[in-house]
């Protein structure tokens, strides 16, 4: 049996494909469109999943939908009708793509796929919740969801036994950490529904301490929070009820300016607002984990949303709270939830057996050596083939121990906004220069912002202070923790300004060939660790097929391309191809 | 040739663009009026009778902010509703 799962029309655009209960194929919209963030209907997903299980659209039994989209059409009336006359400008912008495009989802599924079987609605915090429930380790957990907004939900708890998911309690729209979260993300000049993993990298610049840090009894006020977790903003100090922009005049006031612009430069004050909305983040958030716990007496957690995103506190999750166990999911924001949709349709609703664990987040194309070979070819691209797999390995390694950046493409292309190894770009985290190199000619992007290592599981303890035994999501770079203070002078290009390290971990029967590489780096330099960055620009998505990959390094200062069992020298190739900087934007 | 299939393109361009700018007229003077009919009517009578969309009350009384959603597996029949 085939479930095609679809997330699409808000942020994230994505499709997943399930066959007998086990997630076969999932991406996102982005990788394919070259647009970050793609909102479309996710066609090029859905065919690449169709396409790498030989299946045509009819043989899939049924398709689901992430949300119930009248549901949100009566959320969105409801702002306009609560906020006229104010509404006005929005309800022209977004009235035309809720009339045309989200409430006729059925009519597009039918027409852009051809496809004449059953379509399921899921309700949007549903679709979270199984997205994390029903493919984790956990035959019973405590669940959490936290995003900005789905239907009218923005915050929802419950329990997951077996096959069921039991959401109890819920707090609404307008009220909701994502969107205060993501309200000062705009304040400070960044983009909404992107950057606030930005304002959580900036926030160890400013002040953490609640006590003389200015903006956190100031930022209080726009939020009353019980000691159960539950929470109401204050709407006085925001507008995105009714505008198309966030803060309201009475914000910039209180936070004693106007919105910053666009790449403007972050000052003190702006680090110390980062650092008072992660304070009050955490402070809200181990007060909800609490009260979760109290509830449902579990010591398993799940969680998903996008405030799952916010790796810094989930590496405090297990050290502030009762739970013993966590799961996230490698995509716990929007785009996540088309596998939540295909897993509540066959266990829930259909009734089958949970029979698999999201261990591996590769569920991405892939492309095969005679395919990459003749692309290289194709292009007439200068490269050499690597003896073996030995030759990979020891190659790579030792480009990377000097000093070179390398890009690395390797087998399915990871699901979630973070590389994991397979679209990967690698460098030397020794090299105290490493962290401008890669700024300056690869990433052009934001200098404050911290680059993350790659360990091997084995080796993880040994550098940086993890919860024992390590939990799951740190596969998926879901989890900050303190890297211990004798490494922080050995490895400063990962060490952010707090002395910590969004690690990923990672499994040799997991990915073999990136642990080996990391084993074989660790061999020469003393120190089993790589910085493992996203291959492709600041905003540009993770690039997906061979063409990209080989574009990107082109573009950028990436001095090779380790790509199956071939490497490409940048040097040896033309370098005209395109101008990074002027790609390089948010 | 083509001149005139460049002048062709340009055609077809010019009115696409000129069907776009002109839908973009009506759609925004029809939505102007549902807004202000349908919208504004209906926020005058919900006013009158004190009825709000949105939940928008802050109470320091409050003990919690959490309502109950209860939601469940419920009839399959009820998945295949976009409500």
């Amino acid at each position: 049996m085939y479930i095609l799962g679809i997330s699409c029309y808000y942020h994230d655009s994505s499709a997943a494909l399930l066959k007998d209960g086990v997630v076969v194929a999932a991406a996102e919209e982005e990788r394919f469109t070259r647009k970050k963030h793609d909102t479309s209907f996710p066609i090029n997903a859905i065919k690449y999943c169709l396409k790498s299980q030989n299946i045509g659209i009819n043989d899939v039994d049924y398709v689901g939908f992430y949300e119930k989209p009248l549901i949100k059409l009566e959320r969105a009336l409801s702002q306009h009708l609560d906020t006229f006359p104010l509404s006005y400008k929005t309800f022209l912008n977004s009235m035309p793509s809720l009339i045309n495009e989200k409430i006729r989802i059925t009519g597009a599924i039918r027409k852009k796929l051809e496809y004449k079987g059953d379509i399921m609605f899921i309700e949007h915090h549903l679709a979270h919740a199984a997205s994390s429930f029903l493919i984790s380790p956990f035959e019973k957990a405590a669940i959490l969801t936290v995003d900005g907004v789905g239907e009218w939900t923005t915050t929802a708890y419950g329990t997951g036994e077996g096959n069921e998911i039991h959401l109890m309690k819920e707090i609404k729209f307008p009220h909701s950490i994502g969107l205060l979260y993501s309200t000062i993300t705009a304040y400070l000049g960044f983009s909404v529904n992107n950057s606030e993993y930005k304002v959580m990298g900036l926030s160890p610049y400013g002040n953490m301490d609640k006590k003389s840090n200015p903006y956190y009894e100031k930022l209080k006020k726009v939020i009353d929070v019980k000691d159960d977790g539950s929470y109401r903003l204050n709407m006085s100090y925001f507008i995105f009820h009714h505008a198309d922009r966030m803060p309201s005049k009475k914000l910039c006031e209180l936070l004693g300016g106007p919105v910053s612009k666009r790449d403007s430069e972050m000052t003190q004050r702006h680090k110390d607002i980062a650092a008072a909305l992660q304070l009050i983040t955490e402070e809200i958030m181990t007060k909800m984990l609490n009260h979760v716990y109290k509830v449902t007496k579990c010591e398993n957690i799940v969680m998903a949303g996008g405030v799952a995103l916010n790796s810094v506190y989930n590496g405090k999750i297990l050290q502030n709270t009762p739970f013993k166990k966590i799961w996230i999911q490698p995509n716990p924001s929007d785009g996540g939830t088309s596998i939540g949709v295909v897993s509540y349709i066959y266990h829930t609703l259909l009734n089958n057996k949970r029979n698999y664990v999201l261990e591996s987040a590769y569920l991405g194309p892939s492309f095969s050596s005679e395919e990459i070979k003749s692309f290289l070819d194709g292009n007439r691209i200068k490269y050499s083939k690597f003896k073996d797999e030995d030759d990979l390995i020891k190659t790579t390694a030792k480009l990377v121990h000097d000093n070179n950046v390398i890009g690395w493409f390797q087998g399915g292309m990871e699901w979630g906004p973070r590389a994991l190894g397979a679209r990967s770009i690698l460098a030397n985290p020794c090299n105290p220069k490493a962290k401008e190199l890669l700024n300056s000619k690869v990433k052009h992007r934001e200098k404050f912002r911290p680059f993350a290592p790659v360990v091997c599981e084995d080796d993880a303890s040994k550098y940086f202070e993890c919860d024992e035994p390590i939990p799951k999501p740190t596969d998926f770079m879901l989890m900050v923790y303190p890297v211990r203070k004798k490494w922080q002078d050995k490895i400063p290009s990962i060490t952010h300004v707090d002395g910590s390290g969004r690690l990923q971990t990672i499994k040799r029967n997991d990915n073999s060939l990136y642990y080996d590489v990391i084993k074989e780096f660790g061999g020469m330099s003393g120190i089993p660790i790589l910085i493992n960055t996203s291959f492709n620009i600041r905003g540009e998505p993770i690039v997906c097929t061979p063409y990209d990959a080989y574009k990107c390094m082109m573009g950028t200062g990436i001095d090779y391309l380790v790509i199956d069992k071939f490497l490409v020298k940048r040097d040896e190739n033309p370098q005209d191809m395109w101008n990074s900087e002027k790609h390089a934007k948010d | 040739m083509k001149g005139m299939k460049d002048f062709y393109k340009g055609l077809k361009k010019g009115f696409k663009n000129f069907g776009v700018n002109v839908s973009t007229i009506v759609n925004t003077f029809l939505l102007s009026l549902v807004y202000l009919f349908g919208v504004g009517i209906t926020c005058l009578f919900a006013r009158i009778a004190s009825k709000r969309f949105l939940d928008l009350e802050v109470s320091r009384k409050k003990e919690t902010y959490w309502s109950d959603l209860n939601l469940k597996k419920k009839d399959v029949e009820k998945y295949y509703k976009q409500f």
